[in-house]
């Protein structure tokens, strides 16, 4: 491929990553943290990469840069991130890191918004309530307590029924599902994986090692995904 | 009239990325499309793993560029040891005034061996940063307080793998470490331009640097993160757990999600805090001291610069340094 191609595909896959951070789809990818130093600093290479296309003389422009085979991952990437919508992770990736996620609880102890497990509880988030199941709670703090939670729905593969948001803390690899098991009953049966519901129910013990406090859904509405599917 | 056709051809260039950008924009907006839940899972890491790469990328190659046409080669070594053992721990230490994410000391540590830095040397540099810096230490502390020794350990095993590494490749020839393409590269943009030149000029030589520099990791670095997403695509990432049980399997496992999953190590400890809770300490720390300095994104940008048989010996060598690191907080701490 020549220098000239080549130019014009990074020159192309920055400024998608321009356009994704001008429309606020960049926390699709990448932590909140990175959006404003990230936005700068394509900025600033995208302006010199277009310079540096007029600065080139016409004998780099047509000189060789590797092979039409090496440079083919990134003539794919560029058309992907032109063609494609920004999208959030699917519920199939859920489902591969599910077992993990269900021991999350040392990040949320680090990190959560709550004050104490005393407070509104109704007022909790998925990793709010992640992180209070992670704990082994005991009967009196979480039995019979209303939860009123956002997220997606997917199963494991015993056919565990969750409903979930992918946490980040970098960018979309390393993202995690922090999940709420549910109590499976009818009331599923017309939604598909992967819907973003929103969900009202009550905590109850039941005789599953795995996840002895599961929530009893009394009342379910399906949803579009939010803006920002991803907690941070 | 060869002016005015590389003109028309540029402008003809600028009208191709133009449109392209704009088809980005409409079809983004109008027509939402996107492939099969796999496949997208694949392309939304890819770019995720890009996007959060490439400002560093471009903060590493302007640093790179600028240290090239602006700094002399008397200065730059003026300001390191005379001796080269010496040398090796102090650029090791470097990191600390260069905070940039393992993917920008790539086109940093290419400008450094420019500039007339060893090999060895720049080793010491590239292995070190991405862990002996204040940004990657701070998380660490954050995410791990009450295990101070976590911190302790990944640092001073940065250290002494880092300059491990370039004590093995001191005595080597550069021609038996870098590639030719490099070594062509260092031999053409090696010496600072010496004669005076305007500012017209002078941004030439830096966009016309910095693209090619650019250019040339950017196969590498989209090769490498194409790989990293569809192993964690194709491999489920809760079969670790069922291997988390057995300390020297767990330390494995987790080398090879470092590996595989290719994250910036300024946020690494946040990742591997969240595993901590199934996995053993020991674990933990050899993800945090392997992470950083190889993975499939680090090894492919690598690639552009050192031969493939030293970047297999280093990986092996530090692969054994960070299991053997694993043991020894099993064992000993």
């Amino acid at each position: 491929m020549r220098f000239k191609s080549l130019h014009k595909l990074t020159i192309i896959m920055a400024g998608c990553l321009l356009i994704v951070a001008l429309t606020g789809k960049l926390t699709l990818y990448i932590h909140p943290r990175y959006i404003t130093f990230t936005t700068l600093s394509v900025a600033v290479g995208f302006m010199l990469l277009l310079v540096g296309l007029y600065c080139s003389s016409t004998k780099q422009l047509n000189k060789r840069y590797g092979s039409l085979l090496s440079t083919m991952p990134l003539i794919i990437v560029t058309l992907c991130a032109v063609v494609l919508a920004p999208s959030s992770l699917s519920q199939s990736l859920a489902s591969s890191r599910s077992s993990i996620s269900q021991q999350n609880n040392l990040y949320q102890t680090a990190h959560s918004t709550i004050d104490s497990f005393s407070n509104d509880l109704t007022r909790f988030s998925i990793a709010d309530w992640n992180n209070l199941l992670a704990s082994a709670p005991s009967a009196d703090t979480i039995e019979n307590k209303k939860a009123m939670i956002e997220g997606f729905l997917y199963n494991n593969d015993d056919n565990q029924l969750y409903v979930a948001r992918f946490r980040l803390t970098c960018c979309a690899v390393d993202a995690t599902p922090l999940a709420i098991p549910l109590i499976q009953t009818d009331t599923f049966a017309d939604l598909e994986l992967g819907s973003w519901v929103a969900i009202e129910g009550v905590f109850k013990s039941t005789s599953d090692e795995q996840h002895p406090w599961q929530l009893e859904v009394s009342s379910i509405s399906q949803i579009e995904e939010p803006d920002d599917p991803y907690i941070f | 009239m060869r002016t005015k056709i590389a003109t028309s051809r540029q402008r003809q260039s600028y009208v191709a990325i133009l449109l392209a950008l704009l088809s980005a924009t409409l079809l983004h907006r109008f027509l939402s499309l996107q492939l099969p839940n796999v496949l997208q899972d694949t392309v939304t890491l890819t770019l995720g793993i890009l996007y959060e790469a490439l400002p560093f990328v471009f903060l590493g190659v302007g640093i790179s560029i600028a240290v090239q046409q602006y700094v002399s080669q008397d200065t730059l070594l003026k300001l390191l040891p005379k001796r080269s053992w010496l040398r090796r721990p102090v650029l090791s230490v470097c990191g600390t005034f260069l905070p940039v994410c393992e993917c920008g000391n790539v086109p940093l540590a290419r400008g450094l061996m420019a500039k007339g830095l060893r090999p060895a040397e720049v080793m010491t540099f590239l292995f070190a940063a991405p862990t002996i810096n204040p940004v990657t230490i701070y998380t660490t502390t954050q995410a791990f307080p009450a295990d101070p020794i976590i911190v302790i350990v990944r640092v001073a095993a940065a250290f002494i793998i880092a300059n491990a590494v370039g004590s093995l490749f001191a005595r080597r020839s550069d021609q038996s470490i870098l590639t030719s393409d490099f070594q062509n590269y260092c031999d053409s943009h090696g010496s600072a331009k010496k004669e005076s030149i305007n500012l017209h000029q002078r941004i030439k030589n830096f966009t016309s640097g910095f693209s090619e520099e650019t250019l040339l990791l950017m196969p590498a670095l989209v090769g490498g993160s194409i790989i990293a997403s569809v192993i964690q695509t194709a491999l489920p990432r809760n079969i670790l757990q069922t291997i988390s049980g057995e300390p020297v399997i767990a330390i494995l496992a987790l080398l090879l999600l470092a590996f595989v999953i290719s994250i910036c190590a300024n946020v690494d400890a946040f990742f591997a805090l969240s595993l901590s809770t199934v996995f053993p300490t020991s674990a933990i720390v050899a993800f945090l001291v392997f992470g950083p300095m190889i993975d499939i994104k680090m090894l492919a940008l690598l690639k552009t610069t050192f031969k493939t048989d030293v970047l297999l010996y280093i990986s092996m060598f530090v692969l054994i340094a960070s299991f053997v690191t694993g043991l020894v907080v099993h064992y000993a701490l």
